[in-house]
């Protein structure tokens, strides 16, 4: 080809007026740019706000008012004050997390938000670094804002934790970094305020905003008319809005944000999304009226609406449903819709739900996408039995139908106080993040949802337990029981004696309830890797969370879970988690851990990343049926005899063929068998 | 009547068919990024001269040919009848410091007129040729090992160490001394075209409808 001619067809490529779309612009303002779950933590309700107004002598937030500073420090307390229950604050509803003792929930982490303002701080500038007065020339640094929250908290008597945000307030003019690349008015990034944290000297985490008087930022302002008749008022309202709802949503950088590196590392957190986006405002500069007062807010960015909005479409009031679908190598396009049918047992379609419209764009390939509803009747009320997703092609010119690829698909039935009340987990049995199943048009994907269904009750034996000191040695008085929880002092308690429980530092010497079959458990870590060889009667708790079972040393042979029980006549033994007077059971299972993060719940496996977690495990069951043997010839761990490790006796018409180290035998056959 | 309209997108496109044919020299780059450049400048355009980011936003508009995102930003300082503001809100999502600044609400000027970091316009560049498949972002083990040694080394947030590690790898952030990456001072017009005149501008086929 001749260069005339390459030149000629290259300026045809590159000169079509508006240019060549040359890769879509990743997670632009204007594209869908859900954010997900990262596992980490949110604030919980109530949130504990606490203002401090570090304002120096000759230091203003505004003077174009005599009143002008405690007019400012009000407004700031009325606006946290006036936001607990709005359709605003409720945009946050469908951002849940694990949220402490009372199990996984929705909305009751959301609820009141608590302000204290801790007064005005008239120390200098330069109280933690004499170079550091606040000037341009020498900007206030992170440190100080970190050692001024500790500091007053400290007078204050306040115990920092993670459902408390102190807000600091700087003067007008008064400059910050963070570090040097970042700062108010210069650097390479130039910032109106951020949300960080910062441990005390005993490493507990303090959340803290910092917050310059944003309106002598040029960048930084957003009010034209004032709703309340104090323009540098309203305009730190703004921004705080944006940092408030991050501080909650991800208040340590590991709750929801989207993919960072999917979306190149661009804006993540649900406020980053609506930077300075306000929606319609009205004549009188607002945009929103909480508990009757007028302010102009940041949107926040809302999954449900796929945009930034003021409120969020959802009506989250009541039960909740939510999607968290994963797409695997083939995305879902921009102009397909998604719709999920939900079924009961008679497979009567109930409800049809619109997860995804075809305005909107496309849930690019190993993206996951969240969507939360309403769920018509209490989740137990209409148990669900089935849900089907249904791809419809909106074809576009020269486009075929559209095929799209998933490879996880988790559902969460929640009731109206937020209580998870069942999760269904589909996925491939490959892994992951391998196929599932490929969506096209009139090729609708059904899954059933077993855990949505009424859990038939147990068949198997009851099974109690006791707690006791070392060696055996001090008892509880109660009697064995069927539920046990772990105190913040990683003890064992029975129910009785109040709240407290009768707790010691063992549990065990668990039975069978009926037959007096003495029940072992085995601890191991993820993947049932590293089990102990054999099984023990009394397991404890170390600091760390960790299932430890006796063994000769000071710590015993400690694992992440405990589980994979049997009972002396070789039954298997399941277990379950629950909540108080036994509510909220989760399902049969072989293992449990303690999650010390979640003040010492027990979890059970679920396929998320922390369980299903409850204050109790118990409830457990030896399973019916004949006691474990080799002529069964299946490939469960109880059946084929080969790798039967759980096996402690073997019942009155068996043999024993092998044992362990500790003299328990591990493979039982029929007294009509051979060992081999 | 192509061919026209292919002259008037300026000397940048013969250069980058130069450049395909390896007549595209560094000195002509740097005239390039230079010449097509609309933003004009109070201080002459020296080719040592610090980078503004209006200048930054035009030259990676025309080198990368950069469109309109589907929701154009907007500026405070940005007049919708400026002549940058295609290139700057074409520009602008590449451009975004929250990497460098997680957590941060950033100012909503654009501020056209002050220098561009070298850590900014690199990461700029890295996002381009990773949203085109053109290169693919160090992972946070070889980002500790780029960067071990250098003065970024601790000085940036966990993910914008992965971008610069791959800007490092990519030679789209180069220092004549390998351990002072000096990502806080402003890009050089000089280093950038070097930077640009090794990098691929021709523009992907385009993409198949997928299924």
């Amino acid at each position: 080809m001749s260069i005339a001619l390459r030149l000629v067809i290259i300026g045809l490529i590159l000169c079509v007026p508006g240019g060549l779309v040359l890769g879509q612009t990743p997670c632009d303002p204007g594209s869908t740019c859900d954010v997900t779950d990262n596992s980490g933590s949110i604030m919980r309700a109530p949130t504990r706000v606490f203002l401090i107004f570090w304002l120096p002598p000759g230091f203003h937030y505004d003077t174009s008012r005599a009143d002008g500073d405690t007019n400012y420090q009000s407004l700031m307390s009325q606006f946290f004050t006036d936001l607990s229950g709005t359709s605003y604050y409720n945009i946050l509803t469908q951002y849940p997390s694990p949220c402490g003792s009372t199990g996984a929930t929705t909305q009751s982490c959301f609820g009141d938000v608590q302000v204290t303002s801790l007064g005005v701080d008239t120390s200098a500038y330069t109280q933690f670094n004499a170079a550091d007065d606040g000037s341009a020339a020498h900007p206030l640094q992170d440190s100080d804002i970190q050692q001024e929250v500790l500091k007053v908290s400290q007078v204050n008597s306040i115990t920092p934790d993670l459902d408390s945000e102190f807000f600091v307030f700087t003067g007008r003019g008064v400059q910050e970094c963070v570090p040097s690349m970042n700062c108010t008015d210069a650097g390479s990034v130039m910032f109106c305020a951020y949300h960080s944290s910062t441990a005390t000297s005993a490493g507990k985490t303090v959340l803290y905003a910092f917050m310059p008087a944003v309106n002598a930022l040029l960048g930084c302002r957003s009010v034209s008319t004032s709703p309340n008749n104090q323009v540098a008022a309203d305009d730190e309202i703004e921004v705080m809005s944006h940092e408030f709802f991050e501080s909650v949503s991800d208040p340590q950088g590991s709750g929801w944000f989207n993919d960072d590196l999917a979306n190149l590392g661009m804006p993540s957190e649900i406020g980053d999304l609506c930077n300075f986006q306000t929606g319609s405002v009205r004549s009188d500069g607002s945009n929103v009226t909480l508990n009757g007062n007028h302010y102009l807010v940041q949107e926040q960015w809302s999954n449900d609406d796929a945009d930034c909005v003021l409120q969020s479409s959802t009506n989250l009031a009541g039960p909740t449903i939510q999607f968290k679908l994963t797409t695997a190598d083939d995305d879902l396009r921009g102009n397909s819709s998604l719709t999920a049918q939900l079924a009961t047992q008679d497979l009567a379609t109930f409800e049809s739900l619109t997860l995804k419209t075809a305005d909107q764009t496309s849930w690019e390939s190993s993206s996951v996408r969240s969507r939360v509803f309403h769920y018509f009747s209490a989740p137990t009320a209409t148990p669900l039995a089935e849900a089907t997703l249904e791809l419809t092609s909106h074809d576009g010119p020269f486009q075929r139908n559209d095929h799209w690829n998933l490879s996880v698909v988790h559902i969460t039935l929640r009731n109206a106080d937020g209580t998870t009340t069942c999760e269904n987990d589909t996925r491939s049995p490959n892994g992951s993040l391998t196929l599932l199943a490929t969506l096209t048009d009139g090729v609708p994907f059904a899954m059933t949802t077993p855990e949505c269904l009424p859990q038939p009750a147990a068949q198997g034996e009851q099974i109690a337990c006791s707690v006791f000191g070392d060696s055996y040695e001090n008892p509880s008085p109660q009697s064995p029981s069927g539920a046990v929880f772990i105190n913040g002092h990683t003890q064992a308690c029975l129910p009785g004696n109040g709240t407290s429980g009768n707790c010691a530092r063992w549990f065990g010497r668990c039975s069978t309830v009926t037959t007096a079959s003495p029940v072992t458990f085995h601890v191991f870590d993820d993947g049932y890797t590293n089990e102990s060889q054999s099984t023990k009667d009394a397991v404890y708790i170390n600091s760390s969370g960790q299932a430890c079972l006796p063994d000769g040393s000071a710590t015993g042979l400690c694992r992440k879970w405990f589980g994979r029980g049997t009972t002396g006549d070789g039954r298997s033994v399941s277990c379950t988690v629950f909540d108080d007077q036994n509510s909220d059971p989760g399902f049969a299972s072989d293992a449990i851990y303690v999650n010390k993060g979640l003040g010492w719940q027990s979890c059970e496996p679920n396929g998320g990343s922390t369980g299903l977690c409850r204050k109790w495990f118990g409830l457990c069951t030896a399973q019916p049926g004949s006691p474990a043997s080799a002529s069964s010839g299946g490939s469960s761990s109880t059946g084929s005899g080969k790798n039967n490790s759980h096996v402690v006796s073997c019942s009155p018409n068996q043999h024993c063929c092998e044992s362990n180290n500790a003299g328990q035998c591990t493979q039982c056959l029929s007294n009509s068998q051979e060992c081999r | 009547m192509e061919l026209q309209k292919c002259l008037s997108c300026g000397l940048l496109v013969i250069c980058t068919l130069t450049a395909q044919l390896g007549g595209c020299t560094t000195e002509r780059a740097t005239a390039t990024a230079t010449a097509t450049s609309p933003v004009s400048n109070n201080s002459p355009s020296l080719p040592d001269g610090s980078m503004t980011r209006g200048e930054f936003a035009n030259t990676l508009q025309q080198h990368f040919s950069l469109q309109a995102p589907l929701r154009p930003m907007t500026f405070v300082d940005i007049a919708s009848t400026d002549p940058n503001l295609a290139a700057i809100q074409a520009a602008a999502p590449y451009m975004n410091g929250q990497i460098f600044c997680p957590g941060c609400v950033l100012v909503r000027s654009f501020d056209k007129d002050q220098p561009v970091s070298r850590a900014l316009a690199s990461v700029a560049v890295v996002r381009i040729m990773a949203a085109r498949g053109q290169l693919q972002i160090a992972s946070a083990a070889e980002a500790d090992k780029v960067l071990a040694g250098t003065d970024a080394g601790q000085v940036l947030p966990a993910l914008a160490r992965r971008f610069i590690a791959t800007a490092v790898s990519h030679s789209i952030l180069t220092s004549s001394d390998p351990h002072l990456l000096r990502v806080d001072r402003p890009m050089l017009r000089s280093d950038l075209s070097k930077t640009l005149s090794h990098l691929p501008v021709a523009p992907q086929q385009p993409r198949q409808p997928t299924s």
